[in-house]
């Protein structure tokens, strides 16, 4: 369960303000806005990277927000993160990548570890790559890694944070599938932050558009479809939803 | 000149908060032994050349320097009893920690500011890791243990160095040179000098872990990261440098 109440952060003349929302373990929550919107910010903050200037967020009713400095580490181990740029160890290979957060984890047996690998890989459809250097795999590539890399600690939430963008639109379209099956097999909670909702809104429970850092519209993904309002027609229309 | 003195005084304070969190961590170094063993081989294999070679020409420059400034009034048979001292407590220790700054401060600081820009930093704090203890312990625990032993292979080298000149070019007899070093080696010195150098491993790796944690974003975060840190690093050896020898002098 994510619950984020009155959420406030600004640097300088942008940040988020007065964010509010709240979904249900298990569901899929998809946050969209335009690039600066703050969809970054937020995760950051539930992520416990920026300190919020007011308001809270919890996660399975832990507080999360203002607590950089002693995030609940229950918490940490049940979240997995795929950043916007995947965000893998360049100086290591694939299998050392999906090491790192298996030896923090005590509840892994080291003898494990390439077991729980290769299994991650073959999820995200990567068999057979556990030694290859970062630098040699392609963006689509490191984007599954980064996935199979948020998955091994087999998480409760998973964020994914533009997981499509700087794709092409085929590979693209295969990691929209990838989460897809992802979100409907596993019964995690899945947040998924976008600029760029084709694809995503098949299996979301939920929709939070912001827009300049203001709460436009938040609600279950059927509303957000029949809703008449400018903006998310206008999403709605890029995303190919109207004629 | 006061937003100056502000920005010294602020980050005299981060890198004291980041010194208390490395101790802090100091107590999973056993999770960190490869990677510890890694960062020995790193420094030692990539500074090794850089520093035998400057050391190699600093004591054929000093040697002809001492000459030059010792001649009509001391006799040539003391030059080398003058270089080794020199070279033991201030010479080696110093060279060593300024090719250290050169060389693993502006890696250190590339590398970790460009994690910083690629959100791994990020990364590692959600994956529950500490990333003092993931990425600045092991590199501070490699570079103040393998520091002393780089000092004491600078310092031959410079003598080596002094030594070939003084025979070669200065006409001094090898025995003679030898005996002058033989009489003015006292391997306290060379503790001494040692004990200086750690600091200076350790404060080389703290400065641009420090200012890569605090990097912009961006590649020219990478850029002015680095230079920041070299520059700080090598003010910091020599200030570090005055502070030991007053205090081992004294002592």
């Amino acid at each position: 369960m994510v619950t984020v109440n009155n959420l406030t952060k600004h640097f300088g003349s942008e940040g988020i303000n007065n964010i509010s929302f709240a979904i249900e373990k298990g569901s899929v929550l998809l946050i969209i806005g335009r690039s600066g919107s703050g969809k970054t910010l937020l995760l950051k903050i539930l992520l416990g990277l920026v300190e919020p200037d007011s308001g809270e967020a919890y996660i399975d009713s832990f507080k999360v927000s203002g607590r950089t400095g002693d995030y609940p580490q229950s918490i940490r181990r049940s979240t997995g993160v795929l950043f916007q740029n995947s965000a893998l160890f360049d100086s290591m290979n694939v299998s050392e990548n999906l090491y790192v957060p298996m030896q923090y984890n005590n509840e892994i047996e080291p003898g494990n570890y390439r077991d729980i690998s290769e299994y991650m890989l073959k999820t995200v459809r990567l068999p057979g790559i556990l030694e290859k250097d970062i630098y040699e795999l392609s963006g689509g590539m490191k984007r599954r890694v980064a996935i199979a890399r948020a998955l091994v600690n087999d998480p409760s939430i998973i964020f994914y944070d533009e997981p499509v963008t700087g794709l092409d639109p085929m590979t693209g379209k295969n990691i929209i599938e990838l989460i897809k099956e992802l979100c409907l097999k596993r019964d995690n909670t899945s947040v998924i932050i976008t600029h760029d909702l084709r694809g995503f809104l098949e299996f979301a429970d939920h929709v939070l558009l912001l827009e300049s850092g203001e709460r436009y519209f938040f609600g279950n993904t059927e509303e957000f479809m029949n809703s008449e309002r400018e903006l998310i027609v206008t999403y709605l229309k890029t995303a190919g939803y109207y004629e | 000149m006061m937003g100056y003195l502000s920005r010294m005084f602020y980050n005299t304070g981060g890198l004291a908060v980041l010194t208390l969190q490395l101790f802090k961590s100091a107590r999973h170094i056993r999770r960190h032994i490869s990677d510890i063993i890694y960062h020995i081989y790193d420094i030692s294999a990539n500074s090794m050349l850089v520093m035998i070679l400057g050391a190699f020409f600093l004591g054929m420059v000093a040697s002809y320097q001492i000459a030059y400034q010792m001649r009509d009034y001391i006799p040539m048979v003391y030059l080398s009893a003058l270089m080794t001292q020199s070279v033991i407590l201030e010479l080696g220790p110093l060279m060593t920690g300024i090719a250290f700054a050169g060389r693993v401060t502006s890696s250190t600081a590339a590398e970790i500011t460009s994690m910083k820009t690629t959100d791994q930093i990020d990364a590692i704090r959600v994956m529950s890791i500490d990333p003092v203890e993931y990425l600045v312990l092991p590199r501070i625990t490699a570079a103040v243990l393998i520091i002393p032993f780089l000092t004491v292979i600078v310092e031959f080298v410079i003598i080596l160095g002094a030594f070939i000149i003084a025979v070669a070019g200065l006409d001094i007899p090898a025995n003679v040179f030898l005996e002058g070093t033989r009489k003015n080696f006292e391997i306290i010195h060379v503790f001494g000098g040692m004990l200086k150098s750690v600091f200076f491993g350790f404060f080389t790796v703290l400065i641009p872990c420090y200012f890569a944690f605090n990097a912009g974003h961006g590649s020219k975060a990478v850029g002015d990261t680095t230079t920041k840190s070299v520059i700080i690093s090598v003010i910091c050896v020599i200030i570090v440098d005055y502070i030991l020898t007053r205090v081992i002098f004294v002592w």
